[in-house]
């Protein structure tokens, strides 16, 4: 596998490091990180600088709290959950979603198909998208759009994306994306919108809008 | 007697052995509860949080990997983890080494590998090289959390002013960072 080229704005990697992003956010940064030992790198001075300026000032501890701790140190931890296996899905997703086969696909629209991750709380729709070979589907984008490849991949005019790469689309910068599937595989991608694009095209129209909720 | 590194003391531990892990805990201990202190601001859950980090540490210290992250950083990812989980419910998902699909580093790093100790030590010294505007915007974002647009609203500057002034600081430390590497 190649390394990803497309990656996540520094900006996001610093406020991960500083335990500011919302869970759904965190969900797409672990899975770039996952893939990409480049971010990973870049995560690692992030997070050595927010340690080094944030654990400067010492607070005195409890006098009784290192007995009370040492008594627990044998206490039995609960187990870990078993360690699930998947062909395409990285654990940040896996852990939330469940193997890919099996997945209750809803149609979202002609060539698409999502699920919901049921469990990142911050109320911010989080889906597996799964776009069909070949699908040409232009849309615009009206709030902020993040996201991974996991597999397959599509051109559009910000570049070619394959698996591993981040996708980061801000309406201002990004306000079109003339996303082309790649031809030879179904594209999955894990995708977080904070607001629903809406489809371009005369051929869609209104009704498309309602179908397209990617 | 020269007295051991936290990183020492991590792998002691790891090693079940309870006389480093009381020496670990009098070492790291004040400056964990001094974060979460900051974070919660109430002594009793302070002291609380402080506990659960380190039992954590004690349970994974096998898991510490001294070439990716100095002991102090990691022990400090524990905590962050810990805090946002307790005060704001909610996860903060990580990438996992044991993942199957996890990328591993290309050969080449391997032969880059500085001792974290060393590299954290550096990275100190350059947050002091920082201009003081940058290194107030890179020291919010780490430390209060705070969502851009909050740094934004408080200092009465534009969003995207905010997002690029940390990049900014951010580059510049790694500026410096690499030019310390060049031989």
């Amino acid at each position: 596998m190649t390394a990803p080229t497309h990656h996540l704005p520094e900006d996001w990697l610093i406020a991960y490091a500083g335990g500011g992003l919302t869970e759904a956010q965190c969900v797409v940064v672990a899975t770039h990180l996952t893939l990409c030992p480049a971010c990973r790198q870049t995560l690692a001075i992030a997070e050595e600088a927010a340690a080094s300026t944030l654990m400067r000032a010492e607070a005195p501890l409890d006098p009784a709290g290192l007995d009370a701790l040492m008594a627990r140190l044998d206490e039995p931890e609960a187990p870990e959950p078993p360690a699930p296996v998947d062909a395409v899905l990285p654990w940040p997703v896996l852990r939330f979603t469940g193997p890919l086969a099996g997945q209750p696909w809803k149609w979202l629209g002609p060539g698409v198909h999502g699920v919901d991750l049921p469990q990142p709380t911050d109320g911010l729709p989080l889906r597996l998208i799964r776009m069909r070979a070949g699908a040409r589907m232009p849309h615009r984008h009206e709030g902020f759009e993040s996201g991974v490849v996991l597999a397959g991949g599509w051109d559009d005019e910000y570049g070619t994306y394959r698996r591993g790469d981040a996708t980061v689309y801000a309406p201002d910068t990004h306000p079109t994306h003339d996303q082309r599937i790649h031809d030879d595989a179904d594209c999955i991608a894990i995708v977080l919108n904070e607001s629903r694009a809406v489809v371009e095209g005369r051929l869609f129209g209104p009704l498309a809008r309602l179908l397209f909720r990617i | 007697m020269t007295k051991p590194s936290l990183s020492d003391l991590l792998k002691r531990a790891a090693e079940r052995d309870r006389e480093a892990f009381r020496l670990l805990y009098a070492a790291i201990g004040p400056r964990v509860k001094g974060f979460v202190l900051a974070r919660c601001r109430e002594e009793g859950l302070a002291e609380e949080i402080t506990q659960e980090v380190l039992l954590t540490v004690w349970r994974r210290a096998d898991r510490y990997d001294a070439g990716r992250a100095s002991a102090e950083t990691w022990i400090f990812t524990i905590a962050r983890n810990r805090v946002v989980d307790s005060l704001r419910h909610r996860r903060v998902v990580e990438a996992d080494q044991r993942d199957p699909q996890f990328v591993p580093d290309p050969p080449e790093s391997l032969d880059a590998v500085v001792d974290a100790q060393k590299r954290a030590e550096r990275i100190g010294a350059a947050l002091d090289e920082l201009p003081e505007a940058q290194r107030e915007v890179l020291v919010q974002s780490f430390y209060e959390a705070l969502s851009y647009p909050e740094i934004a609203e408080r200092e009465g500057v534009a969003l995207g002013t905010v997002k690029s002034r940390a990049r900014l600081a951010f580059q510049r430390l790694r500026a410096i960072l690499a030019g310390e590497d060049e031989p």
